[in-house]
Protein backbone atom coordinates (compact mmCIF):
# COMPACT_ATOMS: atom_id res chain seq x y z
CA UNK A 1 0.00 0.00 0.00
CA UNK A 2 2.71 2.44 1.09
CA UNK A 3 4.96 1.33 -1.78
CA UNK A 4 2.11 1.84 -4.24
CA UNK A 5 1.45 5.29 -2.93
CA UNK A 6 5.10 6.29 -3.13
CA UNK A 7 5.40 4.85 -6.65
CA UNK A 8 2.25 6.67 -7.76
CA UNK A 9 3.42 9.89 -6.15
CA UNK A 10 6.84 9.60 -7.81
CA UNK A 11 5.41 8.95 -11.24
CA UNK A 12 3.09 11.94 -10.89
CA UNK A 13 6.02 14.09 -9.84
CA UNK A 14 8.26 12.83 -12.67
CA UNK A 15 5.61 13.78 -15.19
CA UNK A 16 5.56 17.32 -13.83
CA UNK A 17 1.98 16.96 -12.66
CA UNK A 18 0.49 18.57 -9.60
CA UNK A 19 0.05 15.97 -6.85
CA UNK A 20 -3.50 15.44 -5.59
CA UNK A 21 -4.58 15.88 -1.99
CA UNK A 22 -5.13 12.10 -1.81
CA UNK A 23 -1.33 11.67 -1.69
CA UNK A 24 -0.63 14.54 0.69
CA UNK A 25 0.42 14.06 4.31
CA UNK A 26 -2.09 16.69 5.47
CA UNK A 27 -5.06 14.90 3.90
CA UNK A 28 -7.23 12.78 6.20
CA UNK A 29 -10.05 10.81 4.62
CA UNK A 30 -10.53 7.76 6.84
CA UNK A 31 -14.23 7.34 7.68
CA UNK A 32 -13.66 6.80 11.40
CA UNK A 33 -11.21 9.68 11.65
CA UNK A 34 -13.67 11.93 9.83
CA UNK A 35 -16.49 10.94 12.15
CA UNK A 36 -14.23 11.81 15.10
CA UNK A 37 -13.33 15.19 13.60
CA UNK A 38 -16.88 16.12 12.60
CA UNK A 39 -19.09 15.52 15.64
CA UNK A 40 -22.67 14.79 14.65
CA UNK A 41 -21.71 13.23 11.31
CA UNK A 42 -22.41 9.76 12.70
CA UNK A 43 -25.77 10.82 14.16
CA UNK A 44 -27.72 11.41 10.93
CA UNK A 45 -25.21 10.43 8.27
CA UNK A 46 -21.98 8.51 8.10
CA UNK A 47 -18.31 8.76 7.27
CA UNK A 48 -18.91 5.66 5.12
CA UNK A 49 -21.68 7.27 3.03
CA UNK A 50 -21.36 7.22 -0.76
CA UNK A 51 -22.24 10.93 -0.98
CA UNK A 52 -18.93 11.76 0.71
CA UNK A 53 -17.09 10.11 -2.18
CA UNK A 54 -13.36 10.32 -1.42
CA UNK A 55 -13.38 13.72 0.29
CA UNK A 56 -11.31 14.37 3.35
CA UNK A 57 -10.05 17.11 5.62
CA UNK A 58 -6.91 19.10 4.84
CA UNK A 59 -5.07 19.50 8.15
CA UNK A 60 -2.94 22.31 6.75
CA UNK A 61 -5.74 24.55 5.48
CA UNK A 62 -8.50 23.15 7.70
CA UNK A 63 -10.89 22.63 4.82
CA UNK A 64 -13.09 19.79 3.58
CA UNK A 65 -11.67 18.92 0.17
CA UNK A 66 -12.01 16.37 -2.63
CA UNK A 67 -9.16 13.87 -2.92
CA UNK A 68 -8.43 15.06 -6.46
CA UNK A 69 -7.88 18.69 -5.39
CA UNK A 70 -4.42 20.20 -5.55
CA UNK A 71 -2.60 23.05 -3.80
CA UNK A 72 0.81 24.60 -3.35
CA UNK A 73 1.19 23.26 0.21
CA UNK A 74 1.37 19.64 -0.93
CA UNK A 75 3.77 17.49 1.05
CA UNK A 76 4.46 13.89 0.27
CA UNK A 77 3.23 11.23 2.68
CA UNK B 1 2.17 22.48 -13.92
CA UNK B 2 -0.58 20.50 -15.53
CA UNK B 3 -3.31 18.67 -13.66
CA UNK B 4 -3.57 14.93 -13.02
CA UNK B 5 -6.37 14.34 -15.53
CA UNK B 6 -5.47 11.75 -18.14
CA UNK B 7 -2.67 10.19 -16.13
CA UNK B 8 -2.96 6.38 -16.37
CA UNK B 9 -1.58 5.75 -12.87
CA UNK B 10 -4.21 7.99 -11.34
CA UNK B 11 -6.88 6.33 -13.47
CA UNK B 12 -5.82 2.89 -12.17
CA UNK B 13 -5.88 4.17 -8.59
CA UNK B 14 -9.34 5.63 -9.14
CA UNK B 15 -10.66 2.35 -10.56
CA UNK B 16 -9.25 0.41 -7.61
CA UNK B 17 -10.95 2.90 -5.29
CA UNK B 18 -14.26 2.36 -7.10
CA UNK B 19 -14.05 -1.41 -6.50
CA UNK B 20 -13.10 -0.88 -2.85
CA UNK B 21 -16.21 1.27 -2.44
CA UNK B 22 -18.36 -1.83 -3.00
CA UNK B 23 -17.17 -3.09 0.38
CA UNK B 24 -16.28 0.12 2.18
CA UNK B 25 -19.39 2.26 1.81
CA UNK B 26 -22.51 1.65 3.87
CA UNK B 27 -24.67 2.38 0.79
CA UNK B 28 -23.34 -0.76 -0.88
CA UNK B 29 -23.70 -2.85 2.28
CA UNK B 30 -27.32 -1.72 2.54
CA UNK B 31 -27.78 -3.07 -0.99
CA UNK B 32 -26.03 -6.39 -0.31
CA UNK B 33 -27.98 -6.96 2.92
CA UNK B 34 -31.35 -5.46 1.97
CA UNK B 35 -31.49 -6.81 -1.55
CA UNK B 36 -30.12 -10.17 -0.36
CA UNK B 37 -33.03 -10.47 2.07
CA UNK B 38 -35.53 -9.52 -0.64
CA UNK B 39 -34.06 -12.00 -3.15
CA UNK B 40 -34.13 -14.87 -0.62
CA UNK B 41 -37.67 -13.95 0.48
CA UNK B 42 -38.87 -13.78 -3.15
CA UNK B 43 -37.19 -17.09 -4.04
CA UNK B 44 -38.81 -18.85 -1.07
CA UNK B 45 -42.21 -17.27 -1.76
CA UNK B 46 -42.03 -18.35 -5.41
CA UNK B 47 -41.33 -21.91 -4.25
CA UNK B 48 -44.33 -21.88 -1.92
CA UNK B 49 -42.33 -21.20 1.25
CA UNK B 50 -41.59 -18.00 3.22
CA UNK B 51 -39.13 -16.20 5.51
CA UNK B 52 -42.03 -15.54 7.90
CA UNK B 53 -40.60 -17.90 10.57
CA UNK B 54 -37.50 -15.76 11.11
CA UNK B 55 -39.29 -12.41 10.59
CA UNK B 56 -40.64 -12.53 14.12
CA UNK B 57 -41.93 -9.55 16.12
CA UNK B 58 -44.07 -8.91 19.19
CA UNK B 59 -47.84 -8.86 18.55
CA UNK B 60 -50.54 -6.72 20.23
CA UNK B 61 -50.80 -7.31 24.00
CA UNK B 62 -52.79 -5.98 26.97
CA UNK B 63 -51.03 -7.42 30.01
CA UNK B 64 -47.27 -7.65 30.41
CA UNK B 65 -47.64 -11.37 31.07
CA UNK B 66 -49.04 -11.79 27.54
CA UNK B 67 -45.91 -10.22 26.09
CA UNK B 68 -43.79 -12.50 28.27
CA UNK B 69 -45.65 -15.56 26.98
CA UNK B 70 -45.18 -14.40 23.38
CA UNK B 71 -41.43 -13.94 23.83
CA UNK B 72 -41.11 -17.31 25.52
CA UNK B 73 -43.08 -19.09 22.80
CA UNK B 74 -40.96 -17.56 20.02
CA UNK B 75 -37.61 -17.49 21.84
CA UNK B 76 -35.82 -19.66 19.26
CA UNK B 77 -37.06 -17.44 16.43
CA UNK B 78 -35.77 -14.33 18.21
CA UNK B 79 -32.37 -15.97 18.72
CA UNK B 80 -32.31 -16.91 15.02
CA UNK B 81 -33.30 -13.38 14.03
CA UNK B 82 -30.53 -11.95 16.19
CA UNK B 83 -28.10 -14.39 14.56
CA UNK B 84 -29.22 -13.27 11.10
CA UNK B 85 -28.89 -9.55 11.78
CA UNK B 86 -25.64 -9.95 13.75
CA UNK B 87 -24.09 -11.97 10.91
CA UNK B 88 -25.17 -9.60 8.15
CA UNK B 89 -24.35 -6.34 9.93
CA UNK B 90 -21.26 -7.95 11.50
CA UNK B 91 -19.91 -8.73 8.02
CA UNK B 92 -20.56 -5.13 7.02
CA UNK B 93 -18.87 -3.84 10.17
CA UNK B 94 -15.81 -5.99 9.50
CA UNK B 95 -15.55 -4.74 5.92
CA UNK B 96 -15.95 -1.15 7.10
CA UNK B 97 -12.97 -1.67 9.40
CA UNK B 98 -14.84 -1.84 12.71
CA UNK B 99 -13.93 -4.35 15.41
CA UNK B 100 -16.34 -7.17 14.55
CA UNK B 101 -16.24 -8.86 17.99
CA UNK B 102 -17.06 -5.58 19.71
CA UNK B 103 -19.68 -4.89 17.06
CA UNK B 104 -21.54 -8.15 17.70
CA UNK B 105 -21.41 -7.61 21.48
CA UNK B 106 -22.76 -4.07 21.22
CA UNK B 107 -25.29 -5.11 18.59
CA UNK B 108 -26.62 -7.64 21.11
CA UNK B 109 -27.42 -4.77 23.49
CA UNK B 110 -29.01 -2.79 20.65
CA UNK B 111 -31.10 -5.80 19.60
CA UNK B 112 -32.45 -6.36 23.13
CA UNK B 113 -33.29 -2.65 23.52
CA UNK B 114 -34.99 -2.68 20.10
CA UNK B 115 -37.00 -5.76 21.09
CA UNK B 116 -38.18 -3.86 24.17
CA UNK B 117 -39.21 -0.86 22.06
CA UNK B 118 -40.93 -3.06 19.49
CA UNK B 119 -42.85 -4.73 22.32
CA UNK B 120 -43.78 -1.38 23.86
CA UNK B 121 -45.19 -0.22 20.52
CA UNK B 122 -47.51 -3.25 20.48
CA UNK B 123 -49.04 -2.42 23.89
CA UNK B 124 -52.75 -1.77 23.45
CA UNK B 125 -52.41 1.49 25.45
CA UNK B 126 -49.24 2.73 23.70
CA UNK B 127 -51.09 5.19 21.44
CA UNK B 128 -53.13 6.47 24.39
CA UNK B 129 -49.91 7.44 26.20
CA UNK B 130 -48.17 8.62 22.99
CA UNK B 131 -45.55 5.90 23.37
CA UNK B 132 -44.62 5.77 19.71
CA UNK B 133 -41.52 3.54 19.35
CA UNK B 134 -39.45 5.99 17.24
CA UNK B 135 -40.02 8.83 19.71
CA UNK B 136 -39.42 6.63 22.76
CA UNK B 137 -36.23 5.28 21.11
CA UNK B 138 -35.00 8.80 20.48
CA UNK B 139 -35.81 10.09 23.98
CA UNK B 140 -34.36 7.11 25.84
CA UNK B 141 -31.28 7.04 23.61
CA UNK B 142 -30.63 10.78 24.02
CA UNK B 143 -31.20 10.60 27.79
CA UNK B 144 -28.73 7.74 28.19
CA UNK B 145 -26.03 9.23 25.95
CA UNK B 146 -26.29 12.73 27.49
CA UNK B 147 -26.43 11.66 31.16
CA UNK B 148 -24.70 8.42 32.08
CA UNK B 149 -22.98 8.15 28.68
CA UNK B 150 -21.98 5.04 26.78
CA UNK B 151 -18.87 2.88 27.03
CA UNK B 152 -16.76 3.14 23.86
CA UNK B 153 -17.32 -0.52 22.89
CA UNK B 154 -21.08 0.01 22.81
CA UNK B 155 -20.75 2.73 20.18
CA UNK B 156 -19.56 0.19 17.60
CA UNK B 157 -23.10 -0.88 16.74
CA UNK B 158 -24.53 2.64 16.45
CA UNK B 159 -24.50 2.81 12.64
CA UNK B 160 -27.64 4.86 11.95
CA UNK B 161 -27.12 5.09 8.20
CA UNK B 162 -26.39 1.40 7.68
CA UNK B 163 -29.63 0.37 9.39
CA UNK B 164 -31.79 3.08 7.81
CA UNK B 165 -30.47 2.50 4.29
CA UNK B 166 -30.93 -1.26 4.67
CA UNK B 167 -34.50 -0.64 5.85
CA UNK B 168 -35.17 1.62 2.86
CA UNK B 169 -33.89 -1.02 0.41
CA UNK B 170 -36.20 -3.61 2.03
CA UNK B 171 -39.04 -1.06 1.98
CA UNK B 172 -38.71 -0.97 -1.81
CA UNK B 173 -40.18 -4.49 -1.86
CA UNK B 174 -43.47 -3.10 -0.55
CA UNK B 175 -43.76 -0.34 -3.15
CA UNK B 176 -44.80 -1.46 -6.63
CA UNK B 177 -42.57 -0.10 -9.39
CA UNK B 178 -45.68 1.15 -11.16
CA UNK B 179 -46.47 3.31 -8.10
CA UNK B 180 -42.98 4.82 -8.22
CA UNK B 181 -43.37 5.64 -11.91
CA UNK B 182 -46.86 7.05 -11.33
CA UNK B 183 -45.74 9.18 -8.38
CA UNK B 184 -42.41 10.20 -9.90
CA UNK B 185 -43.41 13.45 -11.68
CA UNK B 186 -45.36 14.84 -8.69
CA UNK B 187 -42.60 13.84 -6.29
CA UNK B 188 -39.86 15.46 -8.37
CA UNK B 189 -41.94 18.62 -8.96
CA UNK B 190 -42.91 19.13 -5.30
CA UNK B 191 -39.46 18.27 -3.95
CA UNK B 192 -37.77 20.37 -6.64
CA UNK B 193 -39.80 23.48 -5.80
CA UNK B 194 -39.14 23.18 -2.08
CA UNK B 195 -35.45 22.33 -2.49
CA UNK B 196 -34.72 25.27 -4.80
CA UNK B 197 -36.66 27.78 -2.68
CA UNK B 198 -35.17 26.54 0.61
CA UNK B 199 -31.63 26.61 -0.76
CA UNK B 200 -32.12 30.13 -2.13
CA UNK B 201 -33.58 31.41 1.16
CA UNK B 202 -30.79 29.94 3.32
CA UNK B 203 -28.03 30.97 0.90
CA UNK B 204 -29.27 34.53 0.46
CA UNK B 205 -29.97 35.02 4.16
CA UNK B 206 -26.56 33.61 5.10
CA UNK B 207 -24.62 35.73 2.60
CA UNK B 208 -26.80 38.72 3.54
CA UNK B 209 -25.66 38.23 7.13
CA UNK B 210 -22.06 38.29 5.91
CA UNK B 211 -21.31 34.56 6.03
CA UNK B 212 -18.82 32.99 3.62
CA UNK B 213 -20.39 31.79 0.33
CA UNK B 214 -19.04 28.26 0.76
CA UNK B 215 -20.50 28.10 4.24
CA UNK B 216 -23.81 29.45 2.93
CA UNK B 217 -23.90 26.78 0.19
CA UNK B 218 -23.13 24.03 2.72
CA UNK B 219 -25.91 25.25 5.01
CA UNK B 220 -28.32 25.65 2.10
CA UNK B 221 -27.80 22.12 0.80
CA UNK B 222 -28.07 20.69 4.30
CA UNK B 223 -31.49 22.32 4.64
CA UNK B 224 -32.72 21.81 1.10
CA UNK B 225 -31.50 18.45 -0.15
CA UNK B 226 -30.46 15.68 2.19
CA UNK B 227 -29.41 17.01 5.55
CA UNK B 228 -26.02 16.05 6.94
CA UNK B 229 -25.19 13.97 3.85
CA UNK B 230 -26.03 16.95 1.60
CA UNK B 231 -23.90 19.26 3.73
CA UNK B 232 -20.79 17.05 3.63
CA UNK B 233 -21.19 16.31 -0.07
CA UNK B 234 -21.35 19.99 -1.03
CA UNK B 235 -18.71 20.99 1.54
CA UNK B 236 -16.26 18.72 -0.29
CA UNK B 237 -17.32 19.99 -3.69
CA UNK B 238 -16.87 23.68 -2.77
CA UNK B 239 -13.97 23.12 -0.30
CA UNK B 240 -15.68 24.60 2.75
CA UNK B 241 -13.88 25.22 6.03
CA UNK B 242 -13.98 22.32 8.47
CA UNK B 243 -15.49 24.42 11.27
CA UNK B 244 -18.27 25.50 8.88
CA UNK B 245 -19.05 21.87 8.07
CA UNK B 246 -19.27 21.14 11.81
CA UNK B 247 -21.72 24.01 12.36
CA UNK B 248 -23.83 22.95 9.37
CA UNK B 249 -23.99 19.36 10.70
CA UNK B 250 -24.99 20.55 14.19
CA UNK B 251 -27.75 22.79 12.77
CA UNK B 252 -29.17 20.00 10.63
CA UNK B 253 -29.14 17.56 13.56
CA UNK B 254 -30.74 20.13 15.89
CA UNK B 255 -33.60 20.98 13.54
CA UNK B 256 -34.05 17.40 12.33
CA UNK B 257 -34.61 16.25 15.90
CA UNK B 258 -37.05 19.09 16.59
CA UNK B 259 -38.97 18.11 13.44
CA UNK B 260 -39.17 14.43 14.42
CA UNK B 261 -41.47 15.55 17.23
CA UNK B 262 -43.08 18.60 15.62
CA UNK B 263 -44.17 17.30 12.20
CA UNK B 264 -46.22 14.27 13.37
CA UNK B 265 -47.77 16.35 16.17
CA UNK B 266 -48.82 19.20 13.87
CA UNK B 267 -49.99 16.71 11.21
CA UNK B 268 -52.22 15.07 13.82
CA UNK B 269 -53.60 18.44 14.98
CA UNK B 270 -54.36 19.39 11.37
CA UNK B 271 -55.99 15.99 10.76
CA UNK B 272 -53.79 15.26 7.75
CA UNK B 273 -54.20 11.92 6.01
CA UNK B 274 -51.24 9.56 6.20
CA UNK B 275 -50.34 10.21 2.56
CA UNK B 276 -50.37 14.00 2.93
CA UNK B 277 -48.45 13.91 6.21
CA UNK B 278 -45.84 11.56 4.72
CA UNK B 279 -45.38 13.87 1.73
CA UNK B 280 -45.02 16.90 4.02
CA UNK B 281 -42.48 15.11 6.23
CA UNK B 282 -40.61 14.00 3.10
CA UNK B 283 -40.49 17.57 1.86
CA UNK B 284 -39.62 19.24 5.15
CA UNK B 285 -37.48 16.84 7.21
CA UNK B 286 -33.75 17.13 6.69
CA UNK B 287 -32.35 13.63 6.99
CA UNK B 288 -33.60 10.20 5.92
CA UNK B 289 -33.26 8.70 9.39
CA UNK B 290 -35.02 11.59 11.14
CA UNK B 291 -37.77 11.73 8.52
CA UNK B 292 -38.41 8.01 8.78
CA UNK B 293 -38.70 8.38 12.56
CA UNK B 294 -41.33 11.11 12.04
CA UNK B 295 -43.17 9.20 9.30
CA UNK B 296 -43.13 5.93 11.24
CA UNK B 297 -44.50 7.83 14.25
CA UNK B 298 -47.39 9.11 12.15
CA UNK B 299 -48.00 5.59 10.80
CA UNK B 300 -48.19 4.34 14.41
CA UNK B 301 -50.57 7.19 15.31
CA UNK B 302 -52.81 6.32 12.38
CA UNK B 303 -52.89 2.74 13.59
CA UNK B 304 -54.02 3.62 17.09
CA UNK B 305 -55.77 7.01 16.96
CA UNK B 306 -59.12 7.73 15.32
CA UNK B 307 -59.48 10.65 12.95
CA UNK B 308 -56.42 10.02 10.76
CA UNK B 309 -57.47 8.81 7.33
CA UNK B 310 -55.46 6.62 5.00
CA UNK B 311 -53.55 3.38 5.35
CA UNK B 312 -51.03 3.46 8.20
CA UNK B 313 -48.02 2.58 6.02
CA UNK B 314 -48.84 5.34 3.51
CA UNK B 315 -47.02 7.89 5.70
CA UNK B 316 -43.74 5.94 5.43
CA UNK B 317 -44.30 5.19 1.72
CA UNK B 318 -45.08 8.82 0.80
CA UNK B 319 -42.15 10.04 2.90
CA UNK B 320 -39.73 7.62 1.23
CA UNK B 321 -40.86 8.50 -2.29
CA UNK B 322 -40.57 12.23 -1.57
CA UNK B 323 -37.26 12.13 0.30
CA UNK B 324 -35.38 9.43 -1.58
CA UNK B 325 -36.64 9.94 -5.15
CA UNK B 326 -37.50 13.63 -4.84
CA UNK B 327 -34.47 14.89 -2.95
CA UNK B 328 -31.65 12.45 -2.20
CA UNK B 329 -30.89 11.33 -5.76
CA UNK B 330 -30.17 14.89 -6.90
CA UNK B 331 -27.25 15.51 -4.51
CA UNK B 332 -24.63 14.80 -7.19
CA UNK B 333 -26.15 17.44 -9.47
CA UNK B 334 -26.24 19.97 -6.63
CA UNK B 335 -22.59 19.20 -5.82
CA UNK B 336 -21.55 19.52 -9.48
CA UNK B 337 -23.42 22.80 -9.98
CA UNK B 338 -22.03 24.35 -6.82
CA UNK B 339 -18.55 23.05 -7.60
CA UNK B 340 -18.68 24.84 -10.97
CA UNK B 341 -19.89 28.07 -9.33
CA UNK B 342 -17.23 27.82 -6.60
CA UNK B 343 -14.47 27.24 -9.16
CA UNK B 344 -15.51 29.93 -11.62
CA UNK B 345 -17.26 32.63 -9.57
CA UNK B 346 -16.09 32.65 -5.97
CA UNK B 347 -12.81 33.92 -4.55
CA UNK B 348 -10.07 31.30 -4.56
CA UNK B 349 -9.11 29.30 -1.47
CA UNK B 350 -5.72 28.34 -2.83
CA UNK B 351 -6.97 24.79 -3.33
CA UNK B 352 -7.55 23.96 -6.96
CA UNK B 353 -10.00 21.44 -8.31
CA UNK B 354 -11.82 20.69 -11.52
CA UNK B 355 -15.58 20.27 -11.66
CA UNK B 356 -16.40 17.03 -13.43
CA UNK B 357 -19.63 15.35 -14.52
CA UNK B 358 -18.36 12.21 -12.80
CA UNK B 359 -19.23 14.02 -9.56
CA UNK B 360 -22.88 13.08 -10.16
CA UNK B 361 -22.15 9.36 -9.98
CA UNK B 362 -19.42 9.59 -7.33
CA UNK B 363 -21.84 11.25 -4.90
CA UNK B 364 -24.95 9.35 -5.95
CA UNK B 365 -26.57 7.69 -2.90
CA UNK B 366 -26.12 4.16 -4.23
CA UNK B 367 -28.59 2.53 -1.82
CA UNK B 368 -31.39 4.09 -3.91
CA UNK B 369 -30.55 1.56 -6.64
CA UNK B 370 -31.24 -1.25 -4.17
CA UNK B 371 -34.57 0.37 -3.26
CA UNK B 372 -35.64 0.49 -6.93
CA UNK B 373 -34.38 -3.03 -7.74
CA UNK B 374 -36.22 -4.46 -4.69
CA UNK B 375 -39.41 -2.80 -5.93
CA UNK B 376 -38.89 -4.12 -9.47
CA UNK B 377 -38.18 -7.63 -8.20
CA UNK B 378 -41.33 -7.94 -6.08
CA UNK B 379 -43.39 -6.25 -8.81
CA UNK B 380 -42.14 -8.89 -11.27
CA UNK B 381 -42.79 -11.77 -8.83
CA UNK B 382 -46.37 -10.63 -8.23
CA UNK B 383 -47.10 -9.40 -11.76
CA UNK B 384 -49.34 -12.34 -12.70
CA UNK B 385 -51.47 -12.08 -9.56
CA UNK B 386 -54.73 -10.21 -9.18
CA UNK B 387 -55.40 -8.20 -6.02
CA UNK B 388 -57.13 -11.14 -4.31
CA UNK B 389 -54.17 -13.44 -5.03
CA UNK B 390 -51.77 -10.74 -3.89
CA UNK B 391 -53.59 -10.41 -0.55
CA UNK B 392 -53.88 -14.16 -0.11
CA UNK B 393 -50.41 -15.29 -1.19
CA UNK B 394 -47.84 -12.55 -1.90
CA UNK B 395 -48.65 -10.31 1.08
CA UNK B 396 -48.38 -12.88 3.91
CA UNK B 397 -45.56 -14.92 2.37
CA UNK B 398 -43.37 -12.15 0.98
CA UNK B 399 -44.31 -8.53 1.67
CA UNK B 400 -45.46 -8.76 5.32
CA UNK B 401 -42.33 -10.60 6.59
CA UNK B 402 -40.14 -8.07 4.78
CA UNK B 403 -42.13 -5.26 6.43
CA UNK B 404 -41.31 -6.80 9.82
CA UNK B 405 -37.59 -6.98 8.97
CA UNK B 406 -37.66 -3.39 7.73
CA UNK B 407 -39.24 -2.24 11.01
CA UNK B 408 -36.45 -3.96 12.93
CA UNK B 409 -33.82 -2.23 10.79
CA UNK B 410 -35.49 1.18 11.19
CA UNK B 411 -35.81 0.75 14.95
CA UNK B 412 -32.08 -0.12 15.23
CA UNK B 413 -31.55 3.19 13.44
CA UNK B 414 -33.95 5.25 15.59
CA UNK B 415 -32.34 4.02 18.79
CA UNK B 416 -28.90 4.75 17.34
CA UNK B 417 -29.94 8.35 16.54
CA UNK B 418 -30.77 8.97 20.19
CA UNK B 419 -27.64 7.24 21.41
CA UNK B 420 -25.37 9.29 19.09
CA UNK B 421 -27.02 12.67 19.74
CA UNK B 422 -24.81 14.87 21.94
CA UNK B 423 -26.53 18.06 23.06
CA UNK B 424 -23.21 19.68 23.96
CA UNK B 425 -22.32 19.73 20.25
CA UNK B 426 -25.09 22.29 19.69
CA UNK B 427 -23.13 24.75 21.84
CA UNK B 428 -20.82 25.46 18.89
CA UNK B 429 -23.66 26.91 16.82
CA UNK B 430 -23.39 30.67 16.35
CA UNK B 431 -26.18 33.19 15.84
CA UNK B 432 -25.81 34.13 12.18
CA UNK B 433 -25.83 30.57 10.79
CA UNK B 434 -28.62 29.72 13.23
CA UNK B 435 -30.74 32.62 11.92
CA UNK B 436 -30.04 31.80 8.25
CA UNK B 437 -30.85 28.12 8.68
CA UNK B 438 -33.92 28.78 10.81
CA UNK B 439 -35.40 31.17 8.24
CA UNK B 440 -34.91 28.43 5.66
CA UNK B 441 -36.56 25.88 7.95
CA UNK B 442 -39.64 28.08 8.39
CA UNK B 443 -40.01 28.68 4.65
CA UNK B 444 -39.40 24.99 3.93
CA UNK B 445 -42.01 23.81 6.45
CA UNK B 446 -44.72 26.26 5.36
CA UNK B 447 -44.10 25.77 1.64
CA UNK B 448 -44.02 21.98 2.08
CA UNK B 449 -47.28 22.10 4.04
CA UNK B 450 -48.97 24.27 1.40
CA UNK B 451 -47.86 22.04 -1.48
CA UNK B 452 -48.84 18.84 0.36
CA UNK B 453 -52.23 20.04 1.62
CA UNK B 454 -53.35 22.46 -1.10
CA UNK B 455 -51.58 21.86 -4.40
CA UNK B 456 -50.92 18.11 -4.53
CA UNK B 457 -53.31 17.00 -1.73
CA UNK B 458 -55.53 15.04 -4.13
CA UNK B 459 -52.59 13.00 -5.27
CA UNK B 460 -51.30 12.24 -1.75
CA UNK B 461 -54.78 11.43 -0.41
CA UNK B 462 -55.28 9.05 -3.32
CA UNK B 463 -51.93 7.38 -2.58
CA UNK B 464 -53.01 6.90 1.06
CA UNK B 465 -56.06 4.90 0.00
Amino acid sequence: MAFGTIWLSSSVGELGLMCPCALCRYFESGARELEAKLPGLKCLSSGYAAVRADDGICGKRDRHVAASSTCADYEEL
Amino acid sequence: MSNIAGNPDIAIAARSSAWRALLQQDDWWAIWIGLGLVVVAAALATGGSSIAWIAVAPQKWNQLSELGRQLHAHAIQYVALFGLWATLFGLAARALGLNSAQFVASFGVLFIATLGLYGLGQWSQAAHYNLEPPLVALIIGALVSNTVGLPAWLENALRVELYIKTGIVVLGAGLPLTLMLWAGPVVVLQAGIVSLVTFAVIYLTATGLGLDKRFAATLGTGGAVCGVSGAIAVAGAVRAKKEHVSVAISLVVLWAIVMIFALPLVSQRLGLSTGVAGAWIGTSEFADAAGLAAAQTYSSLADGVHGISGRADAAVNAFTLMKVIGRDVWIGIWALALSIVATTRWETTGIEGRASVSEIWRRFPKFVMGFVVASALVTAVSSGDGYADYKKAVLPALVAPLQVLRTWAFTFGFLSIGLTTRFREFAGIRWRPLIAFTVGVLVNVLLGLWLSTRVFNGFWNHLAQ
